[in-house]
């Protein structure tokens, strides 16, 4: 980064002169003389001279040249900056100690064959949890070439960020590809579904409807009271705060109370009515709650 | 003929991870150089270059094609260098001192031992890595990018997402830290010339 003052001083040479002589009397108004301010205008210039970047016109770049010449103080100024830019671009390259490129593809191909094995092993275990499914996807795969790339990526120090690495364009293909899967395995999958969420009604209604299912309930219920009002009585016995978890299990128990006998009161049809709805319910919680579960698994 | 990056970028986007690999071959070099100048160490600097290759693979899609891609990779390697000076300070690391000694200097080094000058210039351009070690992190990496990166100050503008003058600023400010750190080796070589 050579800078030589060009030949020509092009109309500064008026100002280009050198800064006043210690100990010489200035001008009072601003602490400066105007040769001084002249240097410090010139100083502030420097690094854009030095930029060479085209920020300082032609013109201006030699009158500050001219001044350089004739300002020994500006001179050493501007020769210390291009000595430390000298300096600064001295510095060697860096080797590096290896070559990066094959640890690198090998995480991003690792980092996709993890993914793809949480896929597989989704596909094939669709009730099994994410994470156990991840798990074991890997553990179905090993001693396959997959398997050994997952465990591969397992072993080194970053950890795997799933489909992260992954471009936003594979990312939407792969998210694209993963709401068709989900398409038809809901559709083939609902026949099975809707039989098991029937079994369940049919169970949760014969339960409710049966005699022997009212009589449990009243009894489970007729329980639960006398149980409740046994500890109330232990309570009891411990000062105030005993006093106040009393009150709270009399509460409870008379309200397990008044379920029995509402229970008892309503009849069967009311007793039917009430299993019904409650089949109903359990059914499409059931069936939501699997179709939610298979979604989160597939990342949709 | 070489492929551009472009072209290589458009490959990898459609599944072709061999043009990624060219992609990593062609700038590694220049990722590691500005991790190492600014982390100050080899086995930092190796983990950010892979950190970069692997996060812009993640981001591919998002890069915008006219643009450089040396200068986005500059973009990632630079947020990911003052987010691991930032975890440094947040935990307390060693002083640069204290790593230097313990032997954290760079694996494989450009200077050769030999004659007294290669020496003397040596122990130069360590004093000068030391401060530039010491720069707060914006402008040690204006530093590095303008000077040992030879990038322009439009394109260190664009890596860092500030305006120009502000890279200006940035630089003087720097260069002047530089300075005054580095006045005994300059007037060294004042003297020597």
């Amino acid at each position: 980064m050579e800078h030589t003052p060009p030949e020509e001083n092009q109309g500064w040479g008026a100002y280009a002169t050198p800064p006043p002589v210690p100990g010489q009397q200035h001008t009072p108004y601003s602490g400066l003389t105007p040769e001084m301010s002249l240097c410090a205008r010139v100083r502030e210039r420097l690094p854009a001279l030095l930029e060479n970047d085209g920020e300082i016109r032609p013109e201006l770049a030699a009158q500050i040249y001219a001044h350089l010449a004739a300002c020994p103080g500006c001179a050493q100024e501007f020769d210390q900056q291009q000595r430390l830019v000298a300096m600064l671009e001295a510095l060697p390259p860096v080797e590096m100690p290896m070559d990066f490129s094959r640890l690198i593809m090998q995480r991003i191909q690792g980092n996709q064959a993890v993914s793809d094995t949480a896929q597989e092993s989704l596909t094939a275990r669709p009730f099994a949890s994410p994470s156990s499914a991840s798990s074991e996807g890997a553990q179905t795969h090993a001693g396959s070439e997959v398997g050994q790339q997952a465990e591969a990526v397992i072993q080194q120090r970053t950890p795997v960020k799933g489909t992260k690495t992954l471009p936003k364009g594979l990312l939407l293909e792969q998210k694209v590809t993963r709401t068709k899967e989900l398409v038809s395995l809901t559709s083939t999958r609902l026949l099975e579904r809707l039989t098991l969420a029937s079994l369940l009604s049919a169970l949760i209604a014969f339960f409710l409807m049966s005699g022997w299912g009212r009589q449990m309930f009243g009894a489970n219920v007729d329980g639960v009271a006398s149980w409740l009002a046994q500890i109330g009585d232990v309570l009891r016995r411990i000062p105030l705060l005993g006093a106040l978890f009393a009150a709270i299990l009399l509460g409870l128990s008379q309200v397990a109370e008044m379920i029995r006998e509402t229970y008892r009161s309503l009849g069967a049809t009311a007793a039917n009515g009430l299993a019904l709805d409650v089949a109903l319910c359990a059914a499409a919680y059931y069936f939501l709650a699997l179709r939610r579960q298979r979604g989160q698994r597939l990342g949709v | 003929m070489e492929q551009t990056d472009a072209e290589l970028v458009r490959q990898t986007l459609c599944g072709n991870t061999a043009a990624y690999n060219s992609l990593v071959q062609r700038y590694q070099r220049q990722v590691y150089n500005l991790a190492y100048r600014m982390l100050g160490n080899a086995e930092d600097a190796g983990d950010l270059v892979q950190e970069t290759f692997l996060r812009a693979y993640g981001a591919l899609a998002s890069f915008r094609q006219d643009a450089s891609f040396l200068t986005w990779l500059y973009k990632i390697a630079s947020n990911l260098c003052i987010d691991q000076l930032r975890s440094r300070k947040a935990k307390g690391a060693l002083s640069l001192d204290v790593e230097l000694e313990e032997g954290r200097e760079p694996a494989a080094d450009t200077r050769v031992c030999g004659p007294e000058a290669t020496a003397v210039r040596g122990a130069v351009q360590d004093v000068v890595q030391r401060a530039i070690l010491n720069l707060p992190e914006r402008y040690r990496l204006v530093v590095v990018m303008r000077h040992l990166q030879d990038m322009s100050v439009d394109e260190i503008a664009r890596a860092l997402d500030m305006p120009t003058g502000t890279v200006k600023t940035h630089l003087f400010r720097a260069r002047e830290m530089l300075r005054e750190r580095l006045c005994p080796v300059l007037e060294m070589e004042t003297d020597g010339k």
